[in-house]
Formats: C-alpha cells, structure tokens, sequence
C-alpha cells in the first residue's frame, strides 16, 4: 500500500516509515501540515497516518479538508493527544481509526492493514465469506463448511470483525474498540476468553483451526480455502 | 475623549439628554400653538360679539344711532377700536386713521399706537371684523399685542425649561450611569485581587437589583469551578512529580544494571523487555492520572446524554462474562430498574468495568460477583458486590485515594488509580461513591440522580 505519514518529529517518523516498509509498504513522510495536507490531497494513497500536534496547524484539519474535498482515503490519528474526548473528536472529524502514542508497532501495523483492507465504499453485500466460513449480516446467522454455528449475538459480532479481516491480524485492543466499544485497556483479559469461546464453536468440530493466534499481538482469521 | 464618550455615565447622560430634551421640546411646542389659537379664537369670538351688539337693534340701518354708540363707546375707551364710515369710504366715527382700511371679514393690521409719555410711535398688531351696512361699513378691532406676549411669554419659559429638563437628565444619567460604573468596578476589584493571587477572594455583593446579583452570583460561580478545575490538575501534578519518581527510579536502576552486566556490549533480551514492562506501566499510569485530572476538572460533560443504567450493565457483563468464568469466578446481573441518568455511555462503562476488575482481582477466586442497576427512591444505582475478602472498616475511606494500595494487594498488579477513576466518574455524573461491607465482602455503589 501507499502509506502518507504526517509526523513532524523525524526520528519517529523514521522509526513508523522503517517498519512499514518492512512490511512491504511505500511511506511518504510530510513533517508539515502545509506539506501534509497539500500531499494529501493532491496525491494518491492508500492510508493516510497523521499526528494530531503539527508546525503548521492540527492534524485535525487536514482530515477535514481531505474529507470536504471528498478524499475518502481511509485516516488513522497517531498523537499523543489522547484525553477524554480526544478519540471521539478524532473520529468526528472524519478519521477511521485513533492511535495514541506511545504506541507498540505491531498495533500500528495491525491497524493501517485493516484500513487498507476497508472497502471505500459502504459495503452493500450481506453475506461475507472466509474460507469455509460464511456469515450472513441480513439473518445474524453463521455456517462452517455448511454447518450451522450456535453463536451467540456477542460471538457473532466477534467472528465477522474476523471475518471482515480475514488474513490479517487483529489486536486485542482492536476488537475492545470495535467489537466492544471500550476505548480503555480492562485489567482482565477479557479477548482471549471471548476467543477460547468462539473457537470452541467455530473450529474445535472441525479438522482444521481457523482463528490462529499471532504471538504478542492478537490474532488471524486464516481465509485460505 | 473616545474614552470618555465609551463611559456608561456619559453615554446614559447624552441618551438622556437627548430624549429629555427631543420629547420636552415637542411637547412644549404643542402646547404653546394650542395656547396660541386658542387666544386668538377668543378675540375673534369676542368681535363677532361686540358687532352683534352693535347692530342688534335694526341691522345697521340706522347710520346715525350706530355712530353715536361707536362714539359713546370710543369715549369710554375700551378693548375695542372701532371704525364707521359712508359708502364713500369717509370715516364718520372711530378711532381708525383715515385710509388705513381693512378687508372684509377678518383681517390683521397694525395700528400705529402713541405712548402716553410721548415717545416714538409703535406698531400694535390689532385683528379687525369688518362688517358692511346697508350704507357704509362698520370695523370692531381688538388688540392681538396681549397674544402674541403670550406667545413669545410661553416661548420662553418653554425654552428654559426645556433646557432645564434636559440638564436634569444629562445629570440623572451620569448618575445612573456613575452608580451602575461604581458598582461594576467592584467586580474588577475583586477580579483583579484573584489574579494578584488571593484566589479565594469571590465578588461582594453588587446591589443594584436582580441582574446584578444573578451576573456576580455566576461568576462566583464559574470561579468556584475554575478553582476546582485548577486544583485539580495542581493535585495531579504532584502525584506525577511524587509518584511516578519511584518507577522511574526503579527502571532506571535496572538499565544501569544491564548495562554492568553487559556482555560484550550486548544487553540481555530478558533485561529489555523488563525495561519496556516497567516503561509500559509508568505510561499507564501516566495517562491514568491525566484522565482522572481530566475527569476532576469537568472534561466528559460535553457528551452527557440519555443513558440507560440497563444498558451500562449489559455491556459489562457480556464483555466480562467469560474471562471471569475463566479466572473461577461467578459473575452474574441484576438488572432491576428502567432508570435513565445523564451521562457519558463510555464513561459509565469504564467505571462499572474498573470495579468488576477490582472484585476479579481483589475478591479471590470462587467468589460471587454481581453487577446491579436498581432505584433507591428518586436515585438510581450502579453496584458490584462480591462475597470476598472485602476491606477492613478502617481502610474503606482511604481506597479510593490515588495510588493507595491495601498491604494485602500490594502483590497484585495495578498502580492503585482504579477506584480513584471511578470516583472521579461518579463525581463528573454528580453521584455518590459508596463504599461498604456486604456481609461478607464488599458492595461497592455508585449513587446517580435522575433527571
């Protein structure tokens, strides 16, 4: 993916542009919101990174400008600014997703590949399959290999944020955010048993194990046939 | 002189003087033109009169009875002047100098008028009714002089008075305006004691009236909130300074340490990712604090609204439920009330969260933990109890002070802010945090008003 990154603080800049590439990706750096936000809109990326806290104006406008210019290119907020109201603020404006720093990176990673993954449209279709998995949005329903899945509401929420996924990896405090709407860390883990759930029903009767857990950071729906 | 004129006094007096003046000049001129016509209809009333009289017997017919009244009367001297003359045009008695004829009906003239003591002649304006007679003309004239002194009289005194009001009224308003000046000056007396550093200093009392009052008690008001603000933030401040010193202390030890034991230059991995741990968890708290202090200065209140306590519990134990059947607890609800508060959705959640976290942690395993939402009379409560350890009587009041940690949790993890959180929440919702036994364990309840 082409990646436009608006940091102005250059080691970090360098520290998120290195790791992205790493992972196979094209960063634009703009250390101005002047820069950043005339990139982002005459240029064309994929996911757009932006700090909050620029020389030159907020981050915050420059999502707004790109959305009042109908630039749709999923925005990910990566700022220190990060108090009660912040991510709601953030997400108003017209980003997709709100990371505060200090952040790890794999969330980061996580993060800009599920927006990579979003469709730019609304997506319009109520069945999604992965795999031998398929849900169906219109009915709450899910089937494996053509088998009906017990789920509870809970558990289906959670499988088709999988599923909407599928391939990529998941952070926990990914699906706290999406799946659960707490935008804090509970001291509990309360993933990993919503997980050991889900998989009971999902790939415990069947030969093959779907959810796979990706070591340190959350897990992965595996959509291969 | 831009100053001057941007002063409430002056601008009140020149408002004042202004209207004053505009609405008593109007007025008195009204008066005076009423006056005015008034008088002169009373001459003209009072001609017609005096040539009915005249000519009450036969008409005017007979000339020389007519000249003899006129004569009798002009002898007397009287209010009127009077003038009889031929078809001719030839005077035959009155006082009317000769060729000084005026038109018929009503008419003005000037008379020529002799002062007693000889001195020059004036000019009196005098009104006349001339009336034709079968043979001739009678004229009956009345002086006007009084009128118009009456006019020129009413003219001014209107113009002193008129003057007068408005000084009047120029004075009143810089008074008003002076008094309202005065008044407002304490308020920036007092603002300007708090910001020379008496922050506990408030705005006296106005007078004045109602307004007054309502405007002083708000910004006593908004004072008392900026205080609370500010001492808040100050409060989170020093904790930062105070507590955070030891992590920071204790991380920076274990770099020194593995820097000493360094093989080669070369850091153990182990060392690092301890290192990061210790980071992660002053980060942690760092934010922590920062959102209490958030919290405690009033931050969250922008996106209150409806909010069903229902609701709130739902959430929680849906997202708990697993993992606390995972650590050996039995977690259940009791959803017992349609109540509604107002407040922050995600708030609330995070509260209720932060104490089921504290009974997992701190009730020990295989006890019962229930998450509530019941009415207490006009109140609406949020609660976790659980039938663990609990607290000791003597400690309740002081959990829920930042980073303070009963002995027997201090091998727990945690930095000691969770119930410091809840009870910045429930402040911010204008609640009650009740902490108590529950016979055994503890009730931990968050008291809520209903709208």
């Amino acid at each position: 993916m082409k990646i436009l990154l608006i940091e102005d603080d250059a080691e970090a800049a360098q520290f998120a542009a290195r790791g992205l590439r790493e992972a196979g990706h094209l960063v634009d750096i703009a250390d101005h919101a002047e820069d950043g936000e005339h990139m982002a809109l005459e240029g064309h990326y994929d996911v757009f990174i932006v700090d909050r806290m620029l020389p030159g104006g907020d981050g915050l406008s420059i999502v707004k400008k790109a959305r009042a210019a109908s630039v749709t290119t999923p925005a990910l907020f990566l700022t220190a600014v990060g108090g009660v109201g912040d991510r709601v603020e953030g997400l108003e404006a017209g980003a997709d997703d709100y990371l505060v720093k200090p952040y790890v990176f794999s969330e980061l990673l996580a993060r800009v590949n599920a927006l990579g993954r979003r469709p730019r449209t609304l997506d319009m279709r109520d069945r999604l399959t992965a795999g031998d998995i398929e849900i169906d949005l219109g009915s709450r329903t899910a089937r494996r290999a053509g088998v009906d899945l017990d789920l509870t509401p809970q558990e289906f929420r959670l499988l088709e944020f999988l599923v909407r996924h599928s391939g990529l990896v998941v952070t926990r405090d990914m699906l706290l955010q999406k799946v659960w709407g707490f935008d804090f860390e509970p001291r509990a883990n309360l993933i990993d048993a919503h997980m050991s759930r889900l998989r009971a029903k999902v790939d415990r009767p069947f030969a093959r194990d779907r959810i796979q857990t990706a070591r340190g950071t959350g897990y992965r729906l595996d959509d291969h046939d | 002189m831009t100053r001057a004129l941007g002063s409430v006094a002056v601008r009140l007096a020149l408002v004042y003087a202004l209207v004053f003046g505009l609405g008593g000049g109007v007025l008195w001129s009204v008066l005076t033109i009423i006056v005015a016509r008034y008088a002169a209809e009373a001459i003209t009333t009072d001609l017609q009169t005096e040539t009915r009289v005249l000519l009450a017997e036969d008409g005017g017919s007979d000339q020389a009875t007519l000249v003899r009244k006129v004569e009798a009367r002009s002898r007397v001297g009287g209010l009127f002047v009077y003038s009889v003359t031929d078809p001719q045009g030839q005077r035959l008695a009155g006082q009317l100098p000769d060729g000084l004829m005026p038109r018929q009906g009503l008419d003005e003239i000037q008379l020529p008028y002799a002062e007693d003591d000889g001195g020059p002649a004036e000019e009196v304006p005098v009104r006349t009714l001339t009336t034709a007679l079968p043979q001739g003309t009678l004229v009956v004239g009345k002086s006007t002089y009084a009128v118009h002194e009456l006019e020129e009289l009413l003219q001014d005194i209107g113009l002193w008075a008129v003057l007068g009001l408005t000084g009047v009224a120029a004075l009143s308003g810089a008074a008003a305006g002076g008094l309202l000046s005065a008044r407002l000056s304490r308020i920036n007396r007092a603002a300007a004691r708090i910001m020379e550093g008496h922050p506990n200093e408030r705005v006296p009392s106005v007078g004045l009236g109602t307004e007054l009052e309502r405007v002083r008690r708000n910004l006593n008001a908004l004072l008392d909130w900026q205080q609370r603000a500010l001492e808040a933030l100050r409060h989170v401040s020093t904790d930062i300074a105070h507590d955070l010193r030891t992590p920071l202390n204790r991380l920076r030890q274990r770099l020194d340490r593995a820097q000493a034991e360094a093989v080669d230059g070369r850091v153990p991995d182990a060392a690092i990712r301890a290192a990061i741990a210790d980071l992660d968890q002053v980060l942690e708290t760092f934010s922590a604090l920062l959102r209490i202090g958030q919290l405690e200065g009033g931050a969250g209140r922008t996106s209150f609204r409806r909010v069903k306590l229902g609701d709130v519990v739902d959430r929680v134990f849906e997202a708990y439920q697993p993992a606390s059947e995972e650590s050996g607890h039995i977690l259940t609800q009791l959803v017992d009330s349609d109540a509604e508060v107002i407040g922050d959705p995600e708030l609330l959640v995070q509260m209720l969260s932060n104490l089921v976290d504290n009974a997992l942690a701190h009730a020990g395993s295989g006890a019962r933990i229930q998450i509530g939402a019941y009415d207490e009379g006009s109140k609406s409560v949020l609660a976790v109890r659980d039938d663990g350890r609990g607290v000791p009587a003597d400690q309740v009041e002081r959990i829920t002070r930042r980073f303070y940690r009963l002995d027997s949790s201090r091998n727990t993890p945690g930095q000691g802010l969770g119930l410091a959180l809840v009870a910045a929440i429930t402040a911010l919702h204008e609640g009650e945090l009740v902490i108590g036994p529950n016979h055994p364990g503890l009730a931990v309840r968050v008291v809520l008003p209903r709208p």
